[in-house]
């Protein structure tokens, strides 16, 4: 597969403030055309729980149209005369989304969740053959919850559309606006951008993947709604990931590329391998180039535990910790953004989306390909609770870390292959077994997570004493916080075995052969 | 990506308006298009007012030195790209029957396409060449505009015999009646003996309409000139009924 060569749109941030005629006078030395203008709400409709989104759908209702698209990449999915929320899907043209629109929403009607409320120009840049060779969209949005209240300050964006086959255009042209409005991005969607500034946002919902996927639909293309949730949660997730807001950005952001790496990892035979190779080496890359941003949020957000868990003497000498670790926080966070605004990774992303939202071959040659997603996926399930039973039973007081470790690491693999299929088993009969799962992962990931931490601490400490800024009392109160830690390492360990005997015990057993291995030996 | 191109062994029959007309349209209806113009004379290219011009002509892109995405322009209508005709391409033959296997030559330059774009439009340049046969091998379907004259049916003849015995069968041929000008007997006449012969024939009839000789002033397709025209509102027509063909093919 060939990375999608198109470029992509860039957007300015103008100065809310900006004199009559200033934006003219710097662009002077191009041709420009008038060639749109538009006032106009859009409205992006929603039921409360989210099943457009949930089925990487979005629609979006202006004066005229309901307009459905594909989130992966904004790709049109058909359109329909506009009607006054609420909209049933009776009220909606059958054939958009594939058809598939009643089943979505079923009973629930689609309400706004949030609007822009946008007035754009848009201009043609024109070379000597009056040919349009770039577009420069001038925007004033004003972002709106369902009441019509304004949920963040309005703002004013020149959006650069390059043209393709017409690179130098696009230079000359991101060579003046850079210089003048130093605050530009890749464009974001517009709608994104007003569900993010509105207090209900699908990212709620995001972490618990609640799509709908029909048993009898092809493995392929099951697979591909999984993956185009998880993609639309990256691109949701990746400005205020790139902007350091809030840690849960990265958080999320991170889930679902482990995610993705998981479901390409787990549910084998469905695409060709070429392409699985491909984006599991890079959402490996991925996860590894976000890893240390992450690491520096967790020890800071750990902060307050670890001073709770020492002498209140020790706590001011932590102080230093906290210093190192917020520069190198700014650091990793820096790197990050450095290592994403590469053109690779754009094209990637988007050839990536691409993939997801193109039908699938109508004869594939990946063996799992075209079979029902629910064997396939009955399958994976029972194969790894059975991997899941088999490491833990082999699991003594003698054996080393390294076997907790490897355990843990196919209890979230099992965790994810439930989640990812949970639409595919009647409601309710996964919820409990996902429960008994994570009473029984909490355990492991504790075990984990202070392993990693003890190891890093120390690292943390070594690479302090190297840059000189590691006073006595600091040393000393580290000390003492590995020291807590290994305590509580040891208190986990020994509850090891009550956590395996309840996870495996012959009622849940028994449930999990109910649910996935029904009908079989 | 279907592939469809406009071909006739007979110049100035309407098959660049019919390229650029259904080009534009596809991209209208949600279709990633991008039209090839194989002509060197440049017709659609500059209907798209694009420079005719490939960095490294024909043959980088033969010889495997340049990508054919590579070359690949915007035209001013979203979801419409072009590949431009080049000069060079008068020189196209020379260079196919240099190649091993040279009647698939296009074709494998065109494969890598599929990943972006749904439909390929070739406009094709009159005559029979290696170039013709290397279309012939690649597309889906080869719209055919017919000027309803007797001598204009005898060509399509002429290619329905040299598919033949060539051994292009896979090929769906569309035939449609191009420049018609219904106050004609004789068009009139001839159209009707062929509707009676075959079955093949679309329905669709384009007009003989000034507005489409127009194009080459505005520099843009009718159908974004003069939608509501008669002619845009036939190739409106001509677009639907290929999509379903095309769907069947
Ligand atoms: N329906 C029509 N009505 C009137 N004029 C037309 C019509 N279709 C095409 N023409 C004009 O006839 C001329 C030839 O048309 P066009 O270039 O589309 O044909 P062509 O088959 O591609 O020619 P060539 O063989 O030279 O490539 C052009 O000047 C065009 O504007
Ligand atoms: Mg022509």
């Amino acid at each position: 597969m060939n990375p999608v060569a198109r470029p992509r749109d860039h957007e300015y941030h103008l100065p809310r403030v900006l004199r009559e005629g200033a934006l003219g006078e710097l662009l002077a030395g191009f041709r420009l055309a008038r060639q749109d203008h538009l006032h106009t709400t859009l409205w992006v409709l929603d039921t409360f729980d989210w099943r457009l989104f949930g089925a990487g759908l979005r629609a979006v209702l202006d004066g005229e149209r309901l307009r459905f698209q594909h989130l992966a990449d904004g790709r049109p999915a058909g359109d329909s005369a506009a009607v006054a929320p609420p909209v049933f899907a009776a009220a909606v043209d059958p054939g958009v989304c594939d058809g598939r629109l009643a089943q979505i929403l079923s009973v629930r009607a689609l309400l706004p969740v949030a609007g822009i409320r946008l007035a754009r120009t848009t201009y043609g840049v024109l070379n000597a053959d009056d040919k349009t060779v770039a577009r420069l969209r001038l925007e004033h949005r004003r972002y709106l919850d369902p009441e019509g209240g304004e949920t963040a300050p309005w703002e004013r964006v020149l959006v650069l559309e390059p043209i393709r086959g017409y690179g130098a255009t696009r230079k000359a042209l991101a060579k003046v606006l850079q210089r003048h409005f130093p605050e530009h991005r890749p464009a974001r969607d517009i709608c994104a951008r007003a569900l993010e500034a509105c207090p209900r946002r699908p990212g709620e919902m995001a972490g618990r993947l609640d799509m709908v996927l029909d048993p009898a639909a092809r493995a392929d293309e099951s697979v591909k709604v999984i993956l185009g949730r998880l993609h639309a949660a990256m691109a949701d997730n990746s400005p205020g990931m790139l902007a350091g807001l809030d840690p849960e950005f990265l958080h999320d952001y991170r889930v679902a590329v482990r995610r993705t790496r998981s479901v390409l990892a787990q549910v084998k035979g469905v695409f060709a391998d070429g392409i699985t190779r491909r984006y599991r080496e890079y959402f490996g890359g991925l996860g590894a180039l976000t890893g240390p941003a992450r690491d520096a949020d967790v020890y800071l957000l750990a902060l307050a535990d670890y001073r709770a868990l020492l002498e209140p003497a020790h706590g001011p000498a932590l102080d230093a910790f906290a210093d190192f670790l917020r520069e190198r926080r700014a650091r990793e966070y820096r790197r990050l953004r450095e290592e994403l605004s590469r053109p690779r990774h754009a094209r990637m992303m988007a050839a990536w989306g691409d993939f997801l939202t193109r039908p699938v071959p109508r004869r594939p040659a990946a063996a799992n390909a075209a079979r029902p997603v629910k064997g396939l996926a009955d399958e994976r399930i029972w194969k790894m609770f059975r991997r899941v039973m088999k490491e833990g039973r082999a699991i003594t007081a003698a054996a080393p870390p390294e076997a907790l470790h490897e355990l843990r690491k196919s209890c979230k693999k099992l965790r994810y292959l439930m989640e990812f299929f949970a639409s595919l088993y009647p409601a309710g009969e996964t919820t409990p077994l996902i429960k008994a799962l994570k009473r029984f992962q909490d355990n492991l990931g504790e075990y984990q997570d202070l392993s990693v931490q003890m190891e890093q601490l120390a690292g943390f400490e070594a690479e302090m004493a190297r840059e000189g800024r590691l006073a006595p009392q600091t040393r000393q109160a580290m000390e003492a916080l590995v020291a807590r830690l290994e305590a509580r390492h040891g208190v986990v360990r020994e509850a090891f075995d009550e956590r395996f005997a309840a996870f495996s015990e012959p009622a849940v057993q028994a449930a999990f052969a109910a649910l996935y291995h029904a009908g079989r030996d | 990506m279907d592939i469809l191109a406009t071909y006739n062994i007979k110049g100035g029959v309407g098959k660049t308006a019919a390229a650029v007309n259904l080009g534009h349209l596809a991209a209208l209806d949600g279709r990633r298009t991008v039209v090839w113009d194989l002509d060197p004379q440049g017709a659609a290219t500059f209907y798209f007012r694009i420079k005719p011009r490939i960095k490294g002509g024909g043959k980088g892109l033969l010889r495997k030195k340049r990508d054919l995405e590579g070359v690949i322009k915007g035209t001013d209508f979203p979801g419409l790209d072009l590949i431009p005709a080049d000069f060079s391409f008068r020189n196209l033959d020379l260079a196919l029957a240099d190649a091993r296997k040279p009647v698939r030559q296009l074709l494998r330059l065109m494969r890598p396409l599929a990943e972006e774009y749904d439909l390929l439009i070739l406009d094709c340049p009159p005559s029979i060449s290696l170039v013709s046969e290397n279309v012939f091998h690649a597309a889906d379907a080869l719209l055919i505009p017919l000027i309803p004259t007797v001598l204009s049916l005898r060509t399509y003849q002429q290619l329905q015999g040299h598919l033949a015995t060539k051994g292009f069968r896979a090929v769906t041929l569309l035939p449609f009646f191009s420049m018609v000008d219904r106050r004609k007997r004789m068009h009139l006449d001839t159209m009707a003996s062929l509707r009676d012969r075959d079955p093949r024939l679309l329905d669709t009839v384009i007009p003989y309409a000034s507005v489409v000789e127009r194009m080459g002033i505005h520099r843009a397709p009718v159908t974004a000139i003069a939608p509501q025209s008669p002619a845009a509102v036939a190739y409106g027509r001509l677009w639907q009924e290929t999509k379903k063909r095309l769907a069947h093919s």
